[in-house]
């Protein structure tokens, strides 16, 4: 009662609120529609200043590992001992194995954070890997044993923790205690690498099943200015043109899994219905994309189906803005 | 509540799809003629088979002189069009590289009126662009044949065609010492020629009116060069005003009612306006200098020119009052008869700079001068009344013998490029370009 007197004295002290309070019940779709116009803007601008805030970090792609798509290849750089323990656990369920001891860790993390207790568990198992490598590295004493051992204990706890779920996520658990246990013995040795295993092979098979670039961040530069090269190949537009240097045509492309175009959409409707010199541009535009899909394997679109089939989810529509103007005639 | 959160939550995912979206740009494109297919009209009978293959060799050559279009040889085509229903099979086009299309057909619909359809096909996109039909007397196929090229040009460049217009010129015959100068008018691609004037009195600078009706130019009159009008219909011919001086350099104002000239008076040149409807003369410019040589902008509010008055021949703006005035070209050299582009962007001029002559074109602020070509004597430009091409004419030097070189009239695209001779039965000069035919 009190809260809405003093928001009636509040109210009658300064009677424009009042009048805002009208404005907005009596117009409201109009002020929903601009609140969330600015709403838009707001969440646009916000994203636009973390995006490129990430641009001038070197971007690092994201190494994520579904654990139940992972197989231990017959290759492998875990050390010679644990292939063996490697086989007698894998032999019974399905395991992790990644490239280095550091990732594992990482991908552990990020692979089991479905539930809040692996999550955490996986955490502590990487930041205790870290600890049991330093001290292994550091000192060979007979007192890293005990620390390893110690720390093993600390891991089959945790992994007890998590227990909760299902008996599968501790696989993964238990391949690392073996890798642990496979480092005790191995770590710090030349001889890490099974006698009978080209190394060269390490390199090329070491992970099966793992990042294999299928992510679109990982479109470098160098493949992103091929495709916008492969489009102005295809690119035929009048030079003399009136207005040719304040001309951008975006047109979206709808692409399929095999890289073909389904359809391509110039964007600018309003100036194309407006202005026919860009009518003639933006039409010339559309033509490249078609002129380019059909060059078969040498269409730029091909780079998307034969390098990143996987996360066709980012390629399905592209965003192309083609600008006429190169310091040419204007 | 709940639907605003759930709008929300749309706008929200909208916006980080519309991020998501991966992007690419291109910068710069090829520009080459565009590579187009262009097959023999259908035809209904035999009578009018002979008028689909002139109207078809009509369009084609007009088409190929802009420079922007490649007609693909016919005979890689694969489809044969039997009449203007039948639809294309993109394959077969695509397989030939064709961007553009043109199917057309042409048909009698009695003993003197043909039919002309057409379509205008996008190929890679495999859509229709453009599609119309006309029908006239036969004898008026060649007009047609170029308004179906002005249509296509227009619908592919994004810009208004040019090629159902015609040209004035002095045509030039005789010896070096007694040169007869006539008026000449012609199609843009030298068809239909016809001489205007008889050769008896010197003819120079002829400029079309904007309503194609009239044509002014400087003749003699009792020896003293003057300013004539000339009715294209009736070939009447009559002197402008009574001044005291010599008067040259005409030009009609963008609505066809003004004049506007210079006139040399004790040795002093100035620019004079005057009103066809009332026949008022108003001097536009008070000056110890040489002013001449001026030319509208195409909204009639401005007026380029040349003077002398920084030593120099150089070019100036000014309103249309004749206030408001400022200098624009700075290069080396010196730079005279200035013209406005139609389309407003650009000025085109003769520059003279280094003992040799060139036809360049800048910006109305002076800005982005550049060449687009030279000789011995290049001179009087010209623009397409799509401000895209400019004519010119270009005298060869001398001989050994000292007697001078033929003068024929040339045409260059702005970007410099597909410079190209017009063909004229003699010798030819000072070329002006009409306004569209079809407008009027």
């Amino acid at each position: 009662m009190k809260i809405r007197q003093t928001a009636l004295s509040f109210l009658r002290r300064h009677p424009y609120l009042v009048k805002l309070i009208r404005f907005v019940r009596e117009h409201a779709p109009i002020v929903l529609s601009v609140g969330l116009h600015l709403l838009v803007v707001i969440l646009l601008t916000v994203d636009f200043i973390s995006t490129e805030a990430k641009d001038k970090v070197v971007s690092v792609p994201m190494f994520v590992v579904d654990l139940d798509k992972v197989k231990v290849a017959e290759m492998t750089n875990l050390p010679p001992k644990l292939d063996k323990t490697k086989k007698a656990s894998a032999s019974a369920q399905k395991s992790v194995k990644t490239s280095s001891y550091s990732k594992a860790g990482a991908s552990l993390s990020r692979g089991g954070s479905g539930s809040g207790a692996k999550s955490s568990s996986g955490a502590h198992l990487s930041n205790d890997l870290d600890k049991v490598l330093t001290k292994v590295t550091k000192k060979k004493s007979s007192k890293t044993d005990e620390a390893v051992a110690s720390m093993l204990n600390s891991l089959k706890n945790s992994g007890a923790g998590g227990k909760g779920g299902n008996t599968r996520n501790d696989d993964p658990f238990k391949t690392l205690l073996a890798s642990v246990d496979g480092m005790k013995n191995g770590m710090g040795r030349a001889d890490d690498v099974p006698a009978d295993v080209n190394p060269d092979e390490i390199v090329t098979e070491g992970v099966e099943g793992g990042s294999g670039g299928s992510y679109m961040q990982e479109l470098s530069v160098s493949e992103k200015d091929l495709i916008g090269m492969r489009l102005r190949e295809c690119w035929n537009m009048d030079a003399g043109v009136r207005g040719a240097q304040n001309m951008i045509i975006e047109i979206r492309v709808f692409l399929s899994k095999d890289g073909r175009v389904k359809d391509a959409k110039i964007l600018n409707t309003k100036r194309y219905g407006k202005d026919s010199a860009f009518r003639s541009a933006a039409e010339s535009a559309r033509r490249a994309v078609y002129i380019c899909d059909r060059k078969k394997e040498k269409s730029p679109f091909a780079i998307f189906s034969k390098n990143y089939e996987e996360s066709y989810d980012a390629w399905k529509t592209l965003l192309l803005r083609f600008n006429p103007f190169d310091g040419g005639v204007g | 509540m709940k639907k605003f959160l759930t709008a929300v939550f749309l706008f929200m995912a909208f916006a980080s799809s519309v991020r998501a979206e991966l992007s690419i740009d291109i910068t710069g494109a090829r520009s080459e003629p565009m590579a187009t297919a262009l097959p023999v009209f259908s035809a209904a009978d035999k009578k009018a088979a002979d008028f689909s293959r002139k109207i078809t060799g009509v369009i084609q050559s007009d088409l190929e002189s802009s420079g922007l279009f490649r007609i693909l040889d016919s005979f890689s085509y694969l489809q044969r069009f039997k009449n203007i229903d039948d639809s294309p099979k993109f394959v077969d086009w695509q397989a030939i590289s064709a961007e553009a299309l043109i199917q057309g057909a042409v048909e009698y619909v009695n003993a003197k009126q043909i039919k002309i359809s057409v379509r205008l096909w996008d190929v890679p996109a495999a859509q229709e662009m453009y599609s119309s039909s006309f029908e006239i007397d036969e004898k008026g196929w060649r007009r047609v044949a170029h308004i179906i090229a002005d249509a296509v040009y227009k619908r592919i460049t994004g810009e208004e065609g040019y090629f159902d217009t015609r040209i004035v010129y002095i045509a030039e015959t005789g010896t070096p010492l007694r040169r007869v100068k006539r008026l000449a008018i012609m199609d843009q691609d030298g068809e239909n020629h016809q001489f205007l004037t008889d050769g008896i009195n010197l003819v120079l600078t002829p400029r079309f009116s904007p309503n194609m009706q009239q044509i002014t130019y400087m003749s003699y009159y009792k020896d003293t060069p003057r300013v004539y009008l000339f009715d294209i219909e009736t070939g009447k011919q009559q002197v402008v005003g009574d001044f005291p001086g010599m008067t040259f350099a005409p030009r009609f104002s963008p609505d066809g009612h003004k004049l506007i000239m210079s006139m040399a008076e004790n040795g002093n040149t100035e620019i004079y306006e005057m009103n066809l409807d009332t026949r008022a003369v108003k001097q536009l410019t008070r000056m110890p200098s040489i002013e001449t040589s001026p030319s509208y902008s195409p909204d009639g509010k401005k007026i380029v020119f040349s003077s002398d008055r920084s030593g120099g021949q150089q070019l100036y703006v000014m309103n249309a009052n004749g206030k408001n005035m400022r200098r624009i070209s700075f290069g080396k050299g010196r730079y005279a008869t200035p013209v406005w582009s139609p389309r407003g962007d650009y000025i085109a001029f003769t520059k003279m700079a280094g003992g040799k002559f060139y036809i360049g074109v800048m910006f109305p602020d002076g800005k982005g001068e550049r060449l687009v070509a030279e000789g011995y004597l290049v001179e009087g430009p010209t623009w397409s009344p799509n401000g895209r091409i400019l004519m010119y004419f270009r005298q060869e030097p001398p001989d050994r013998r000292g007697i001078p070189g033929a003068t024929k009239i040339y045409a260059v695209d702005i970007t410099g490029y597909n410079e190209r001779r017009l063909l004229t039965p003699v010798d030819a000069s000072d070329p002006a370009w009409s306004p569209m035919l079809s407008n009027h």
